[in-house]
């Protein structure tokens, strides 16, 4: 005689327990997070340098920048100062997953942190499974990229509350159109945010850092209960 | 290439549910995983099959459904199965449509006896 016997639990619910804790850890602390994906040189670690440069002085910044092998990006944010910055080496994995944050989290001083900003390994697939406690993921995109990468890879556009288009300065140089990125990328979520910026030349950055700064302090505003 | 790691999830998962269970054996183990989920199938079964070899696991079947996702029309709320990347509402036409499920990523049930 066989016999059913329901399970119903998610796969990774043990990674959804600990990104929980960390989530209730920074929320408990007014932090924002963000996990910031894309795919392998999009800008992500440029795009945390430029806001580095508004941002560092006014607030106090915390990094974790995640990388398959050496911890470049690590040492880029470092030189451009005013954050607290930790590596994860993922040593082949292809994601960073909730154990992996929580530990970089337990170097970092939580209690003189606004805003954490957590750089994923480049990869548009697998990050799009592991919650890392963060309260929205940003997607970039760069115009040296196909313009139906949010057909290709759904997952990721579903999941992504923002859409950053970077390297605007190369527009008109590639087949890329900035209109056909934002279609594809609003069929696949209609409420999708979308910003588009040149790191590079500063142009459309103002409106990301102003809209990261309400961020902060919206934060830090008590909530109405 | 997280699927091993999603395999060693499902494995683990299934030991922890045999044991609070009280279960000495399990014949199958259903998963759901969406096409949307970012996970491939196919290869969340090999990794599987590599994997069990040494565990009390290794002769269980390991059955997974595929969900088709379902588009929500924001106009008039009509509720239906995608089947391509076309989000148009098969009722009143309107291309703005809410994606549903397809995400899935799941250990839907364990069969167990002979």
């Amino acid at each position: 005689m066989t016999e059913q016997i329901a399970v119903e639990k998610k796969i990774l619910s043990e990674n959804d327990r600990l990104a929980a804790e960390i989530r209730d850890a920074l929320q408990q602390r007014r932090i924002p997070a963000l996990n910031l994906v894309s795919s392998p040189g999009s800008g992500k670690t440029s795009l945390l340098e430029v806001t580095l440069k508004a941002l560092a002085r006014r607030f106090s910044i915390g990094l974790i920048a995640g990388d398959v092998q050496t911890e470049n990006d690590a040492q880029r944010l470092r030189a451009a100062g005013g954050a607290q910055v930790q590596a994860i080496v993922t040593n082949g994995a292809c994601h960073l997953d909730a154990r992996m944050v929580g530990r970089a989290l337990a170097g970092m001083n939580l209690e003189r942190m606004d805003l954490l900003v957590i750089e994923n390994v480049g990869n548009l697939v697998c990050p799009s499974s592991y919650d890392l406690g963060e309260d929205m993921k940003i997607v970039l995109i760069s115009a040296t990229e196909g313009d139906d990468k949010p057909l290709k890879y759904p997952a990721m556009f579903r999941r992504a509350a923002m859409m950053i288009v970077n390297k605007t300065d190369l527009l008109g140089f590639s087949d890329f159109s900035l209109e056909r990125v934002q279609n594809n990328a609003r069929s696949i979520n209609p409420d999708l945010q979308i910003l588009s910026l040149s790191c590079r030349t500063g142009s459309g950055v103002d409106a990301w850092i102003a809209w990261l700064t309400d961020l902060i302090l919206q934060a830090r505003r008590p909530s109405a209960e | 290439m997280h699927e091993l790691s999603i395999a060693q999830s499902v494995i683990r998962s299934v030991l922890e549910e045999m044991e609070r269970r009280r279960l000495s054996s399990v014949k199958k183990i259903h998963l759901r995983i969406g096409p949307w989920s970012g996970v491939m199938a196919d290869a969340v079964q090999f990794n599987f099959t590599v994997l069990c070899v040494d565990t009390p696991l290794r002769d269980v079947r390991l059955i997974i459904e595929e969900p088709p996702p379902q588009g929500q029309c924001t106009q008039c709320s009509h509720t239906f199965p995608i089947q391509a990347m076309s989000l148009v509402c098969p009722q009143c036409g309107c291309e703005s449509v809410r994606l549903q499920g397809g995400d899935e990523l799941e250990i839907a049930f364990l069969e167990t006896g002979e």
